[in-house]
């Protein structure tokens, strides 16, 4: 199996898909290791934490990962989707778990579920892969045995979203179930859904369902946990992180260039053995080889209407009828 | 076989961010650089009336239109595009929008049966998070004519958009897409604001288009569209607002998802 691995982990690193059979085997081998996992995984210093992982060749490449062998790293989740290449970047990253289980953590985020990935890419890419939901469904599986978050140091508390009204304490994390789909509500769902927000206390989205939390929240959780900083991705970041709240919340954002378009840099973050932090920002990944197929031509967000399939659609809205009566 | 259409003399000019052409009494410039900065946001932020700003905000992509003799100019801008979003509370007709599950969210935090207290909330900013907007541009204050929209006559046949001309395979002498702010709603489907431009030999074409699709509720689009023919003489331009909104079950209904 080792060297079976490095040679999946060579290929994947490279952006071409193993076999289904390895995928198959490779999932089985990744859900033996996480399922010993905690909800929140305790983690030493100095380890590297980033936040989005559509260009794990760059984050690996630019973090201590790659220059010492003893360094390890933290994702933050939201590994697929989106990108051209959700399959290989998982997959990878469950290789390199494999491979190196005591240096590598993964996260959960709100993208590692079933519901997610059948609109937002995943779903899609595995079937076109693969040409069947197999290697989906195996991925999903492993998905419900990531871990919630991390605890590096006692100190600085790593989750993909943001903190939840009914849990006060990192002990409550731990009492969780994790092992599921991401439900649609509840204190595991705040855990990878919750955004801080310019308010005092908890604040409900516009959007009728998810959590916003102010500086009083953040700053209590810290202090009642006795953590100096929440680092959590979940939020595009232009410059790459953003601090908040007096620097007890960072977002970091890992992906440069978002959706091939946004023109932003990207950053990782460095704690050291004494938890001081440093934030390595990069630009987007050049190509992985030249001579890389194209991808066969997919949308980049799921398949939008077409003006031919709205064409019989209800035009209904007293919106309509009050504005766009005006044929100037 | 069609007789091939002469192309009137012209020139290009570009930049990293910047493309401008200049065809007769016209000047175009379609700007496209990144999403803007913190900085930047802020500024906006506070010149938009303090509604929280899409996740992807281009505040310095547009595109002008100058007409140097009369010197009218009009553009789209994504400053303009945010004002039209509602900001306050979204009343009867406004078109304001839950996520799918959110009944059913709340009711898990409020029902009799619910194990999960609701804490006490503080009002967040009530807007239009799905940032619809029928922004269609605007005539921009540096312009120096006072030219004024009038509505279109229904009978006069050069008030309309000429959609023969239009699909004919013309040379595209200039074409720019510009994004102006993009959100994905938090993961709930996606909001976007997108201006497209031609510039044919015998016209100017823009599509200034508003998509929303918000999962398992609705879809809508917003569409403006202008139109210039070099031909018309005093210059007439003719623009066109027009919009649709289905629930979503009935667009899946048109294009059959497999089950999984």
């Amino acid at each position: 199996m080792p060297s079976d691995l490095d040679r999946q982990i060579e290929q994947l690193y490279r952006c071409e898909p193993i076999s289904e059979e390895d995928v198959k085997r490779l999932c089985i081998k990744a859900r033996e290791i996480l399922i010993e996992e905690a909800n929140v995984q305790v983690v030493d210093s100095p380890v590297t934490v980033s936040g989005f992982c559509s260009t794990l060749r760059t984050v690996l490449s630019t973090g201590m990962f790659a220059r010492r062998t003893s360094e390890a790293c933290i994702d933050h989740g939201d590994f697929v989707d989106r990108g051209f290449y959700s399959v290989e970047t998982f997959l990878l990253l469950l290789a390199l778990k494999v491979r190196y289980p005591e240096r590598i953590t993964l996260i959960r985020g709100n993208h590692e579920s079933r519901q997610i990935t059948q609109v937002y890419g995943f779903y899609d890419e595995c079937q076109r892969k693969y040409g069947s939901s197999n290697v989906w469904r195996w991925c999903c599986e492993v998905f419900d045995y990531l871990a919630l978050g991390a605890i590096v140091d006692g100190r600085v508390f790593c989750v993909h979203g943001g903190l939840s009204p009914n849990l006060q304490g990192i002990d409550q994390i731990r009492a969780i179930d994790r092992k599921q789909e991401v439900p649609h509500d509840g204190p595991m769902c705040d855990l990878l859904w919750s955004d801080p927000d310019d308010i005092t206390g908890w604040g409900l989205s516009p959007r009728g369902a998810g959590f916003l939390f102010g500086a009083d929240i953040t700053k209590i959780f810290a202090h009642n946990n006795a953590i100096d900083l929440i680092a959590r991705a979940h939020q595009l970041a232009m410059e790459g992180y953003k601090l908040m709240f007096d620097k007890t919340i960072v977002t970091v954002w890992s992906a440069p260039n978002y959706c091939y378009r946004c023109g932003n840099v990207a950053s990782i973050l460095e704690l050291d053995d004494n938890l001081g932090q440093e934030y390595k920002v990069f630009a987007h990944a050049p190509s992985v080889r030249s001579s890389l197929p194209e991808p066969p031509s997919f949308p980049l967000h799921p398949p939008h209407f077409t003006q031919a399939q709205a064409r019989g659609c209800i035009r209904a809205t007293k919106r309509e009828e009050r504005e766009f009566s005006l044929r100037i | 076989m069609a007789a091939a259409v002469p192309v009137p003399y012209h020139t290009l000019e570009e930049s990293p961010n910047s493309r401008t052409i200049k065809i007769g009494d016209w000047e175009i410039t379609a700007r496209t650089n990144p999403i803007s900065n913190a900085g930047e946001l802020d500024a906006l932020q506070a010149a938009v009336g303090g509604i929280p700003l899409p996740e992807m905000t281009f505040g310095n992509n547009g595109l002008k239109l100058l007409h140097k003799p009369s010197g009218w100019q009009y553009g789209f801008g994504t400053e303009e595009a945010l004002k039209g979003v509602k900001n306050g509370e979204l009343e009867h007709g406004d078109g304001g929008v839950k996520v799918g599950y959110a009944d059913a969210w709340l009711k898990s935090r409020t029902g009799p049966s619910s194990q999960l207290p609701m804490p006490k909330t503080v009002p967040t900013k009530p807007y239009d998070w799905t940032y619809t907007t029928i922004y269609g541009g605007h005539t921009l204050s540096s312009s120096s004519s006072t030219t004024q929209w009038t509505p279109a006559d229904p009978d006069n046949p050069k008030h309309t958009i000429p959609l023969a001309e239009l699909t004919r395979h013309d040379p595209i002498l200039f074409y720019a897409e510009i994004p102006l702010y993009e959100d994905e709603l938090h993961d709930n489907g996606s909001s976007h604001l997108l201006v497209r431009i031609r510039v044919m030999p015998t016209c100017v074409f823009i599509l200034s288009r508003f998509t929303l699709r918000v999962d398992n509720v609705l879809f809508r689009a917003l569409d403006t569209r202008i139109y210039q023919a070099f031909s018309s003489s005093p210059p007439l331009v003719v623009r066109e607002t027009s919009g649709w909104e289905a629930p979503y079950a009935w667009v899946q209904k048109v294009d059959t998802i497999p089950p999984l």
